[in-house]
């Protein structure tokens, strides 16, 4: 709250001003400020908050041409009617929540146990050697990515080759369905392994050393330690993630599916947003697919405030 | 398990997924550097080549599209990396000003854009509507501030003492002076980090590419390599953009991974020395206050 001296009969009088948050004489003192946030403001509003608007609206609505956004007609809830009475929407909701869960099944540990064996190591030679080389998958873009699963998986790439060694027969990884989620999610957890372990380190940094010291004279082995000291106090930063990632399940990391898939392995892959990329701008039915769009930032909204709030009673962490 | 078990276990785990990290790596690197006869005769199975070249790396040059593609690449990194950065800061400084009015409203308004956007289809109609399609801008303006990286930078400045900032007014600083001279310079290795993320982000964007571009002059080096990979014939127009004849000493294969390799060599190149930059970065982000 902002106070104004008022001075009566040489007594201070301190008053609550209501209006405090106008304060133009702090404006003025700011005015710099303002000039140089004007353009970043500029910026969100057309870049970020029109496109909300125009995702509200053109969901409701059938999207011509002719009409373009403003001019199309409304259509109400049409749009949504039409989309959950289609198989194909459930297949690839279905694949959306299989892949993320997936993901957060076989990826949420490893960098967990990673890091745990990095802090341990007493070589710290080995230790900064491996951080260097564990980093570098995490700046490959996804197309880099599909280059390197490209070349070991292609009929004639190493994989085959070690295959065809040791007697097996040449697989066409590529473009079996069956192979598409176990490379997707392999690749991924290859790509990001090593970078996860970065928040888990500076976590453990945060761990009492006399913990340790404390458990080692009670005679405590290391998996031991690690099962009483290390992941107890790893608790708060895993289950923040993990429920962060549980809000984040409708994002099934589209980036890396749509370099991945191809019509072969729609069946097992499609998700929300490759299905919205290739009918709203392939096919150009953008109201359509604005309407599965605002779907799953709905829910998706819905669920990261609720993955925050219980994130927050638990561990009392959240994003903000 | 003793305690000497559990080193060697860990030594080992660790040695292992740290060399799995560059062996694909290693892999594309080698497929690149042999001459066809020799990638005939091992059939493509290059762990170590017998002998090396690099007319695969010199025969890129020879297309204008691949080279249209490093400069566009180049220049939409070099841009985007320094606007993203002096409007991220300019922002974040902005609501970590305790005293300004409006602040609440535009913490809010940034938070809001992180829990709920626009999607696709609106954005993309917005782009379009803003006369942005198909010039170099529709790749630097839509993304031009990350609000996520605004609020991480509103903390540091938020963290620096504020003895700073007294002493600094009782020597007669403006606000101008106090921004300018002593809290930026203070963020200085926050803002690293946030360039140097932003830059290895648009080094390696081309969703955004596929979108909003058609023209194939404009396409950046990551969207190329990606077409290269969805279809053979986009290959051939990469090839055959330029170029008056194609020497045929190299396989399309070891061609295909020089181009991969040219999508990751600067940043490999850069990476040794920007290292404590990235993961200090990332530090700052993960540990709050």
């Amino acid at each position: 709250m902002e106070y104004h001296d008022n001075e009566m009969a040489g007594r201070v009088v301190r008053r609550p001003n209501p209006l405090g948050w106008i304060g133009l004489k702090q404006m003025k003192r700011f005015w710099f400020i303002y000039l140089l946030i004007t353009p970043v403001l500029v910026y969100y509003g057309i870049f970020r908050y029109y496109p909300m608007l125009v995702q509200v609206t053109l969901a409701f609505k059938d999207f011509t041409l002719l009409g373009g956004i403003w001019h199309s007609k409304w259509i109400g809830f049409d749009n949504f009617t039409h989309i959950f009475s289609k198989d194909e929407f459930y297949q690839v909701l279905r694949n959306t929540i299989a892949i993320s869960l997936l993901r957060l099944a076989f990826g949420f540990l490893p960098p967990i146990i990673l890091a745990i064996l990095l802090y341990d190591l007493h070589s710290s030679l080995l230790r900064r050697i491996s951080q260097t080389l564990l980093y570098i998958p995490h700046f490959f873009s996804w197309v880099i990515m599909y280059g390197l699963v490209y070349a070991l998986f292609s009929n004639t790439g190493l994989v085959n080759h070690l295959l065809e060694e040791v007697g097996g027969k040449a697989q066409n990884f590529l473009l079996d369905a069956n192979w598409f989620r176990p490379l997707l999610i392999g690749s991924a957890i290859w790509k990001e392994i090593g970078w996860g372990t970065i928040i888990y380190l500076a976590g453990m940094s945060m761990i009492d050393p006399s913990l340790y010291d404390a458990a080692k004279i009670d005679g405590a082995g290391p998996l031991k330690r690690i099962w009483h000291v290390t992941l107890p106090g790893l608790q708060s930063v895993m289950i923040f993630l993990f429920t962060l990632s549980l809000g984040g399940i409708l994002n099934a990391g589209a980036e890396q599916i749509l370099l991945f898939y191809n019509p072969a392995t729609y069946s097992v892959g499609d998700v929300i947003d490759t299905y919205v990329y290739r009918q709203g701008l392939g096919s150009m039915q953008y109201s359509m697919t604005t309407a599965v769009s605002l779907f799953q930032s709905v829910i998706g909204l819905i669920l990261v405030l609720s993955s925050n709030s219980i994130s927050k009673k638990w561990t009392g962490t959240g994003i903000w | 398990m003793s305690e000497r078990v559990y080193q060697w276990s860990a030594a080992i785990i660790v040695s292992v997924i740290s060399a799995f990290s560059v062996l694909p790596l290693w892999y594309a690197i080698s497929s690149s550097l042999v001459y066809i006869q020799e990638w005939n005769a091992k059939g493509g199975f290059i762990l170590w080549p017998d002998e090396i070249t690099l007319q695969a790396y010199q025969q890129m040059f020879a297309s204008t599209l691949f080279t249209k593609a490093m400069g566009v690449t180049v220049l939409r990194t070099a841009m985007g990396a320094l606007l993203t950065l002096a409007f991220t800061v300019i922002t974040a400084y902005a609501v970590s000003r305790k005293k300004l009015p409006g602040r609440k409203v535009l913490l809010l308004a940034i938070l809001i854009t992180i829990l709920f956007g626009g999607g696709l289809i609106p954005t993309y109609l917005v782009v379009r509507d803003m006369q942005l399609l198909d010039s170099i801008w529709a790749l630097i303006i839509p993304g031009l501030v990350d609000s996520w990286s605004v609020l991480v930078l509103k903390q540091f400045f938020e963290n620096l003492p504020s003895e700073v900032e007294e002493s600094a007014q009782i020597d007669g600083a403006g606000e101008i002076q106090l921004m300018w001279r002593i809290m930026i310079p203070m963020a200085a290795p926050a803002m690293a980090a946030i360039g140097l993320f932003t830059a290895v982000g648009h080094w390696n964007a081309w969703f955004d590419a596929l979108i909003y571009i058609d023209d194939r002059k404009l396409y950046p080096l990551q969207l190329l390599i990606r077409n290269m990979f969805e279809n053979d014939r986009e290959f051939s127009i990469m090839q055959n953009a330029g170029a008056a004849t194609i020497i045929p000493s190299i396989s399309q294969e070891s061609l295909k991974m020089a181009l991969v390799v040219y999508g990751i060599l600067p940043i490999l190149c850069v990476y040794p020395f920007l290292q404590k930059y990235f993961t200090k970065g990332m530090y700052l982000g993960a540990v709050k206050g």
